[in-house]
């Protein structure tokens, strides 16, 4: 049993190499490429797109109704116009959880780090040009 | 008289050829920071350097990358907050431009020095070098100097309220290097850092978002400005007094003011001192006279749930657990 599930785990590692096809990128990178392009990717490309769609899937998570927790004199109106160079009275806030705040972090840190492959992969094929 | 062997002629011969050809070559003595930038040409790098990430921007939103992001509202949208967050020895540089509100509507868009987090700001006021007020710029009270800000630390806030549909702007992200950071928010519940405050009279914390126990590695207190020599500082009992010294504090806010001091160290340290603090937020905070060149280094990691410290029976209802 177990030695079939490692050679069913060989044969599809198989399939992915032979299925890579190295194709230089575009500068300008494309978020949503076309489907028919998917089945001769790379793997890294793979795995990337496999990144992109976990983080639209958080952004959605984070899509939510806020309201502002203020921080109001009695009798001060929220739209009048506050002078930046004095004490507006107030203070802007959200009432986040750190549980949301950590998730957006999390978020974002994937974000920079799937841009760094990015520019990873523009520079490479700028340096085989 | 010595004769020559032939292969050694051989290889004289190419050597000779390869020294005439102009071959040989030298090593660019690149900036260590250009890593592959140092392998393109100066066309290639503009190319590179020109190019610009670009998104939509959430009405909640959080970003550490460089870029312009646009927001469009299609419908009213009343409360929205864009956190920034940036490596910690970088400063965020905020730019809006294609704006499109009606300030006079009750839109507005202002940007934060700092973040802001159910009431609490971080840095707190007492460790911000600006008073509350001129950590706001609001576009909307003047639109040429309201259209840019730059943080003072790595952390910066867009607030903005829009409601009309079909109104929006873009806000241009761009980080510069700070070669003294203070006040860091991490990016990471993992990581290292060394915080350096050369005779400066500042009060600087390094804030983890997360529970975790912190490891002081390095703790440099107390070097004279002067050549003349000083004894070595001794044991102070609790640090009362001193001008330099360093906490942990531990709360479940971002305003280090609010925060519950769980230790503090105010002699320098060559061996290892650790705490765990099971808060939702951990911070290392340098206190520093100005009179020395003060020096922590730290290593810290997230704390596993079954790692957490267990609440003492006498501690108290709103203050996390530590050990």
């Amino acid at each position: 049993m177990k030695a079939s599930f490692l050679c069913f785990l060989f044969l599809v590692g198989l399939m992915l190499v032979w299925s890579a096809d190295c194709r230089p990128i575009s500068s300008r990178s494309e978020m949503n490429p076309p489907t028919s392009r998917l089945l001769s990717r790379p793997l890294l490309l793979r795995l990337v797109d496999r990144a992109k769609r976990r983080m639209n899937r958080r952004s959605e998570d984070l899509d939510l109704d806020l309201d502002w927790d203020q921080d109001l004199d009695q009798n001060q109106d929220l739209d009048q116009d506050q002078d930046s160079g004095q004490d507006s009275g107030l203070d802007l806030s959200l009432d986040l959880t750190f549980f949301l705040l950590r998730e957006a972090l999390q978020r974002a840190v994937s974000e920079k780090l799937l841009q760094q492959v990015l520019t990873n992969q523009r520079l490479m094929e700028q340096i085989g040009k | 008289m010595m004769t020559v062997p032939p292969r050694a002629q051989l290889l004289l011969l190419l050597v000779s050829l390869s020294s005439r050809m102009g071959l040989s070559r030298y090593i660019e003595d690149s900036d260590a920071s250009d890593g592959l930038y140092s392998l393109l040409s100066l066309e290639q790098k503009r190319e590179a350097e020109d190019f610009i990430f670009r998104r939509p921007l959430r009405c909640l939103d959080m970003l550490s990358t460089e870029g312009s992001f646009t927001f469009g509202a299609s419908r009213p949208q009343l409360a929205c907050a864009t956190f920034i967050i940036a490596e910690p020895n970088e400063v965020i540089s905020l730019e809006l431009s294609d704006v499109n509100i009606d300030c006079s509507a009750g839109d507005f868009i202002k940007m934060f020095d700092g973040w802001v987090l159910k009431g609490e700001k971080f840095p707190s006021n007492q460790d911000h070098p600006l008073a509350s007020h001129q950590r706001y710029t609001d576009f909307c009270s003047s639109s040429a100097a309201g259209s840019t800000s730059r943080s003072s630390q790595n952390v910066a806030m867009v607030f903005f309220r829009i409601h009309g549909a079909n109104s929006g702007f873009t806000l241009t992200v761009k980080k510069l290097h700070n070669p003294f950071p203070c006040n860091i928010m991490s990016q990471s519940p993992e990581g290292s850092f060394t915080m350096v405050m050369p005779h400066q009279r500042r009060n600087c914390s390094f804030s983890i978002i997360y529970p975790v126990e912190i490891r002081l590695t390095e703790l440099s207190l107390g070097q004279a400005k002067s050549n003349e020599l000083i004894p070595q500082k001794k044991v102070w009992s609790a640090c009362s007094g001193s001008g330099d010294y360093v906490e942990l504090l531990g709360g479940n806010g971002v305003d280090t003011s609010h925060m519950f001091p769980v230790a503090d160290l105010c002699f320098s340290l060559s061996g290892l001192a650790q705490m765990k603090i099971g808060c939702d937020n951990s911070v290392v905070r340098l206190v520093s006279s100005g009179n020395y060149i003060n020096r922590v280094s730290f290593q810290y990691r997230l704390l596993e749930r079954d790692e957490l410290p267990k609440a003492s029976e006498n501690s108290l209802d709103n203050f996390c657990s530590v050990e």
